[in-house]
């Protein structure tokens, strides 16, 4: 969820690739190797994009139960998936330099949220292959 | 192409290339280039397979170029370097004949040539050299043999050789080169990514004798034929510093195949964990802590993930055109996921 490229940066990736092989290449090689990695693009943003909306609504939901209905939560119903990431960059570090035992707990569930997601999301992006 | 003079800018490049072996005493005036030809791309390399006739024989040579733009940027005169030095300490190189640095040259970057060595490097990622690799351990493990033996071999160089060619970079330098290449690339910051640099600043592990570092060290890195490993390639990343770090790389599930699926059960595709890492302590006579191992698997990961985030932030903008530095945001998640699971999140 917190990876680089929208899905526009990635259709239009894919749609530069198309276009170079439509003109022709430098060598043969090259342009198999970039037609195949663009059709690999093709299925995994298929997938992701697929998930994306239940990844979302699912960790917003067991986000909130770890930090509570407040305004910390509130954003991650609003946020786009990279400013999301740069928020729980922001509150994992606090969390890091609190180091109290509250904080400290705050952060395991936290991470436990992340790997779940990290499982869900990858188990997503199989579905491609 | 056909046998023959090669033409236009690739019988430029040949006649360079030929020009700079005959210069180096590695072949003698009547030597002439009957072919060149471009292997598919690498990620931070080029590399062209030259032909020469001459003497009533055939030699073919590599031509290992650093293009502008590199996906990584090391200095192609330090990898060619450790490969003359390394032939000297009984590692399988290909023998590295010489180096042209000048800017403007016929291959548009600096490059090296080299003995073309038989054999060939398999692709984890593609099931059948998984399942061919697989076999191979079932029937006795002569890659895995070779796979210990020539880590083993690498270490083995004196580090004061190293010293004079590779840069030493100890753990918190390791740490820190990486942390800086992913903060000055990323198009996004990633929570996972930036714990895990927190998780790593905790856990330097006690610094034995540093050693060579191949920095890349896995089976795909290796050529092979009739199942011995005949060449380990791809120095590029080496320095010098702990050698538990290729251990910790070797040993990330993506160096057995994993990318959004499950790889190979065995490490690296060739061996069971427990055997490569027992043979290699016992063998290297350099112990071998699972929770160095551990940090030194976490440090791999991240570093992939700053490469690979480079490559992104080239294709973003506009550095490349190659898709295959953006396709690689979806090798990502499975990484990441690799994170949460050594660091147990």
């Amino acid at each position: 969820m917190f990876n680089p490229l929208s899905a526009p940066d990635v259709t239009r990736a894919v749609g530069a690739v198309l276009k170079a092989a439509a003109e022709g290449g430098p060598d043969d090689e090259y342009r198999r190797g970039q037609l195949l990695s663009a059709y690999s693009m093709t299925r995994h943003l298929a997938a992701e994009e697929e998930a994306q909306p239940r990844l979302r609504s699912w960790f917003g939901a067991e986000l909130e139960a770890i930090l509570g209905p407040s305004e910390a939560a509130a954003w991650v119903r609003e946020a786009e998936p990279a400013e999301l990431g740069e928020r729980l960059c922001e509150l994992l570090a606090e969390l890091r330099a609190a180091a109290d035992p509250g904080s400290l707990r705050t952060a395991a569930a936290l991470r436990a949220l992340l790997r779940e997601l990290c499982d869900r999301e990858v188990a997503a992006l199989a579905e491609a292959a | 192409m056909t046998a023959g003079a090669p033409e236009g800018e690739v019988g430029r490049r040949a006649a360079e290339a030929l020009r700079l072996l005959v210069g180096a005493g590695v072949l003698g005036e009547d030597a002439r280039a009957t072919e060149l030809v471009q292997l598919e791309g690498g990620w931070s390399r080029q590399a062209h397979v030259l032909t020469v006739a001459g003497a009533g024989d055939e030699r073919q040579f590599v031509v290992r170029v650093k293009p502008p733009g590199a996906l990584l940027d090391t200095d192609l005169r330090q990898e060619y370097e450790i490969c003359r030095l390394l032939a000297q300490h009984d590692v399988a190189v290909p023998a590295a004949h010489a180096f042209e640095g000048e800017e403007g040259n016929a291959f548009g970057g600096p490059y090296y040539v080299m003995d073309r060595v038989p054999g060939s490097a398999p692709n984890v990622w593609r099931r059948r050299d998984r399942e061919l690799l697989e076999r191979n351990w079932e029937q006795g493990g002569s890659l895995a043999e070779d796979l210990v033996d020539a880590l083993v071999r690498i270490h083995a160089v004196p580090p004061e050789a190293v010293a004079r060619v590779l840069p030493r970079r100890d753990y918190g330098a390791a740490v820190g080169h990486w942390a800086a290449v992913q903060e000055e690339m990323a198009l996004v910051r990633d929570p996972v990514v930036e714990d895990a640099y927190a998780w790593l600043g905790g856990r330097e592990p006690s610094p034995g004798p540093p050693a060579l570092v191949h920095g890349d060290y896995r089976i795909g890195n290796c050529l092979n034929r009739d199942g011995r490993i005949t060449a380990v390639l791809d120095w590029e990343i080496s320095y010098l510093g702990d050698p538990i770090y290729d251990l910790g790389y070797i040993s990330l599930a993506y160096e057995a195949g994993k990318f959004t699926r499950p790889g190979s059960p065995l490490l690296g595709a060739v061996a069971e964990r427990e055997w490569f890492l027992g043979e290699y302590e016992r063998r290297s006579g350099r112990p071998v802590d699972p929770e160095a191992v551990r940090t030194y698997a976490v440090l791999a990961a991240l570093m992939l993930i700053a490469i690979l985030t480079t490559g992104i932030r080239m294709y973003a903008d506009g550095r490349t055109g190659d898709v295959r530095m953006a396709w690689t945001r979806f090798a990502i998640p499975g990484l990441r996921q690799d994170l949460t699971a050594l660091i147990d999140y």
